[in-house]
């Protein structure tokens, strides 16, 4: 625990997550391949090895892990995207679910207009157990706008989820929507040192500057606004759907600097668009 | 730099600072943040309570406390509207400045009065053709004898009309390379070849000035660094005037404006957009504690400094936009003036764009 001395907040990450989130990162890098060449990677390989090295248990020990630690969890998955259920996995062992091993584990979110159907997180992903009352009958037809973040719809009713599963869900949510924008703006930053248009570097020109600049600005609102929500439940709604709002833009951003190239579905750009505008319907679920 | 003088742990230091300020603002009614005489004696009444420069070295006739003492001073000053004395500059550029790069004699005669609230200082860096491009200041500094003698003209000046000190950027090498070319000065304002021409502002207040320097003099002992360091000090002050204090100072006026907006926007009319920037506003607090919680551990981000200004300066504008836009009767004359008053804040201590080239640059390393 660092929070700062006499205030009582978690601003800084822990020493200990730091190391888990390298760890994690290690085996994401060896592991996952772009979402775009999803068809030619090993999801059940990348979860097989996520779960030997118990990274899914990797937030079980809420005196290591504080909610704010949950934000670095989100944002090294965020970046790699792995199509896999580690987030909602981490987050129901966190909160006590009894299960075995290895498990790959989801739940059924209700949404926040009551009449449509909940949604499960890698509903259809194999193995995956749903934890939490009646376990729901599945329906075929899957709402997959984000390959990497496929949701099936429960039939009939399910339970209510409890409130610290839904806001540790909702932070580890927001760090995915960072780690996206995040590996979204470095591309950006990246292709316009190298990408010549007038016989110079893109980003030598000023307009460019600003729009990444810009971006930059808002991931580290963002970010801001995410510890906030973790350590103050008042700023949950609020604080996440701003950061939210604010990953979209530098995904924006990210496009328009890329130009033509990152409007087409080779590129890749839009999957992390994708995860985001997905997990964001999420975090609005979460924290209705 | 801690040089704790005392074991008391912070939320000790909380309800100190809390019941003292309710006894030194009682009776002062809440005009008290623009009550000029009461201003300028605020410097010394913090002084004699023993809160100011918190975080100061003791020799320096400081606390010897940290930026954590700091922060929580002035949140709970910001809370019960206390005002913001005087001496600003010198607190939080002159003081700092001399106290890294000045001499045993400029430390012995400039700090202690900035604390007591006994010397008021303004800060000599924009002229007429240097704005963003600061390292274009064309006043003179021209050594004669142990003498350096000004000419020129500044201008934005803030405190200019009340200031017994300047602290000053001129040339002092004419035909040296820009950034290679300037010296930094700690200048008497009570002297013959100043005139200082206050400047009304677009909310009607004159609080900057223009100074003309026809002959001014600075001793030679009253120059900070060498003859031609002034640039890299003026980086360094600028440094410290984007920080994680200021930042603090912003953001709980911005919270007062925050629960004002909610009182002229009481359902059905909230709506999402001020849901947003009550969000953004949180997120400037949050932001200056990731830096405050930085630089406690000597951890520091460029990337969370240098957009903290960014922040809290286009937070400021939206807010004072929306609430001007919401057509609130009993609290329109506020929100009108708001709004004037943070069309500046995209200007002053380094503009927009010029924060925006610094993250493009620095922190994102695109091309120069």
């Amino acid at each position: 625990m660092n929070a700062i001395e006499g205030i009582g907040l978690n601003v800084r990450p822990s020493g200990f997550v730091l190391e888990v989130v390298e760890g994690m990162g290690a085996v994401l890098d060896a592991r996952v391949v772009p979402p775009v060449e999803r068809d030619s990677g090993d999801a059940q390989g990348t979860w097989m090895t996520l779960a030997e090295g118990g990274w899914d248990s990797a937030a079980e020990d809420r005196d290591e892990v504080s909610r704010r630690d949950l934000i670095e969890l989100g944002r090294i998955i965020g970046r790699y995207l792995p199509g896999v259920p580690l987030a909602t996995s981490i987050v129901l062992r966190r909160n006590g679910a009894v299960a075995a091993e290895g498990v790959p584990l989801s739940l059924a979110i209700p949404r926040r207009h009551a009449a449509m159907p909940a949604r499960v997180p890698y509903g259809g992903s194999p193995g995956v157990q749903i934890v939490g009352g009646n376990e729901p009958i599945l329906e075929s037809a899957k709402e997959d706008l984000a390959p990497t973040l496929p949701l099936a719809s429960a039939a009939g009713s399910v339970d209510a989820v409890p409130l610290d599963v839904r806001y540790d869900l909702a932070i580890l949510f927001a760090g995915e929507c960072l780690g996206a924008a995040a590996h979204l703006l470095d591309a950006a930053v990246d292709y316009a040192k190298v990408r010549e248009q007038f016989g110079r570097p893109i980003g030598a020109f000023q307009s460019l500057k600003h729009l990444l600049a810009e971006a930059q600005t808002h991931l580290e609102e963002a970010t801001s606004a995410v510890i906030w929500a973790s350590n103050d439940e008042a700023g949950m709604r609020r604080g996440l759907r701003l950061a939210a709002s604010r990953c979209m833009s530098i995904t924006e951003t990210a496009g328009q600097v890329h130009g033509g190239i990152g409007m087409t579905w080779d590129m890749g750009l839009h999957f992390f668009v994708r995860h985001t505008m997905v997990a964001r319907d999420l975090i609005e679920d979460l924290t209705a | 730099m801690r040089q704790a003088i005392s074991d008391e742990p912070a939320s000790k230091f909380r309800t100190r600072v809390r019941a003292w300020l309710q006894d030194a603002l009682e009776g002062t009614g809440e005009d008290a943040s623009h009550d000029a005489a009461f201003r300028k004696r605020w410097d010394g009444i913090l002084y004699e309570a023993g809160f100011a420069g918190l975080s100061w070295p003791t020799e320096y006739g400081g606390q010897g406390l940290t930026v954590m003492e700091e922060y929580i001073f002035h949140e709970e000053a910001a809370r019960v509207g206390a005002p913001e004395g005087y001496g600003k500059v010198g607190r939080v550029l002159v003081g700092p400045l001399i106290q890294k790069h000045g001499t045993v004699e400029q430390r012995d005669k400039y700090l202690e009065p900035i604390l007591r609230g006994e010397a008021i200082w303004c800060q000599g860096f924009s002229e007429p053709d240097a704005g963003s491009d600061l390292a274009h200041v064309s006043t003179r500094a021209i050594r004669n004898g142990d003498e350096y003698v000004l000419t020129g003209q500044k201008i934005w000046t803030s405190w200019a009309d009340e200031a017994h000190y300047c602290v000053i950027l001129a040339k002092t090498d004419l035909d040296a390379p820009r950034h290679r070319n300037l010296g930094m000065f700690l200048m008497s304002m009570d002297q013959p070849g100043i005139e200082v021409r206050p400047i009304r502002r677009i909310n009607g207040d004159a609080t900057f000035s223009e100074v003309f320097l026809d002959g001014a003099r600075v001793h030679v002992r009253d120059r900070v660094g060498g003859h031609t360091d002034g640039w890299s000090l003026a980086m360094s002050l600028l440094s410290d005037e984007r920080g994680p204090i200021e930042a603090i100072t912003r953001y709980m006026n911005l919270r007062g404006l925050t629960t004002l907006l909610e009182s002229c926007c009481a359902r059905p009319t909230w709506d999402a957009a001020c849901d947003e920037i009550v969000a953004r506003v949180e997120s400037v607090r949050w932001h200056a504690l990731r830096s405050l919680e930085n630089t406690l551990s000597d951890h520091r981000e460029q990337k969370v400094d240098a957009v903290m200004k960014l922040m809290w300066s286009h937070t400021w504008q939206d807010l004072a936009r929306l609430g001007a836009a919401l057509y609130c009767p009993e609290h329109a004359d506020e929100w009108n003036r708001q709004y004037l008053e943070s069309r500046a804040a995209s200007i002053f201590s380094g503009s927009t764009q010029i924060q925006r080239n610094i993250v493009a640059e620095r922190v994102l390393g695109l091309p120069r």
